[in-house]
């Protein structure tokens, strides 16, 4: 979240939006927002069915093995504190794309707990489909910029 | 175990009629929020 929440400008500057989905209360999404300093909308899905549409995984060893530690070992050193379980401990988080065209650019379902998607990626994904969206809608400037994207 | 991947399995059909509430209590269909413009869903492993 700490990753994504420093790529919110570039998304937004690509003409995307940062959505977070939740599987607590509205209240301890409120709570979550003033804690990790997230300004965009939240959403929560206590029955878990998004989670599980959205092709996420869930279970007691994919929060307790030997890589989700070494993964809370680095995220503390790191400078993130983890709050009070608030939702589904065994639950796994992930990141997806989605345009309005229904379509999935970019789909990853952490395999543990603390796994970190590859933002970067994602980030040139979504500023690519955000230029060819402009010139799509009629924005000239950005002809320039779709030039140089790669076929 | 990453599961990082541009050909996704979702069925994003599905997933848009999940029906979710927002901090105002509101409820939804995830697909309304991706009606007018890109998405990025952030799900988060919990609040806390």
């Amino acid at each position: 979240m700490a990753q994504l929440r420093l790529a919110q400008k570039r998304i937004q500057d690509a003409g995307a939006e940062v959505v977070v989905v939740g599987n607590g209360r509205p209240e301890q999404a409120r709570e979550f927002a003033t804690a990790v300093g997230f300004d965009g909308p939240i959403y929560c899905d206590k029955s878990l069915e998004a989670y599980k549409e959205a092709g996420l995984k869930r279970g007691v060893f994919r929060t307790f093995n030997p890589k989700s530690v070494i993964n809370a070992v680095r995220a503390f050193f790191g400078g993130n504190r983890q709050g009070r379980t608030q939702g589904d401990p065994w639950q796994q988080g992930g990141l997806l794309f989605i345009t309005p065209d229904f379509q999935v650019h970019f789909h990853h379902a952490d395999g543990v707990a603390g796994e970190r998607p590859d933002v970067p990626r994602l980030l040139d994904i979504v500023e690519e489909v955000g230029a060819r969206r402009r010139l799509t809608l009629g924005d000239n400037d950005t002809t320039a910029k779709l030039r140089k994207l790669p076929a | 175990m990453s599961a990082t991947s541009e050909a996704s399995p979702v069925s994003v059909d599905r997933l848009g009629a999940v029906v979710v509430k927002g901090m105002d209590g509101a409820e939804r269909p995830l697909k309304e929020l991706w009606a007018d413009r890109p998405v990025v869903f952030s799900f988060v492993r919990h609040f806390g």
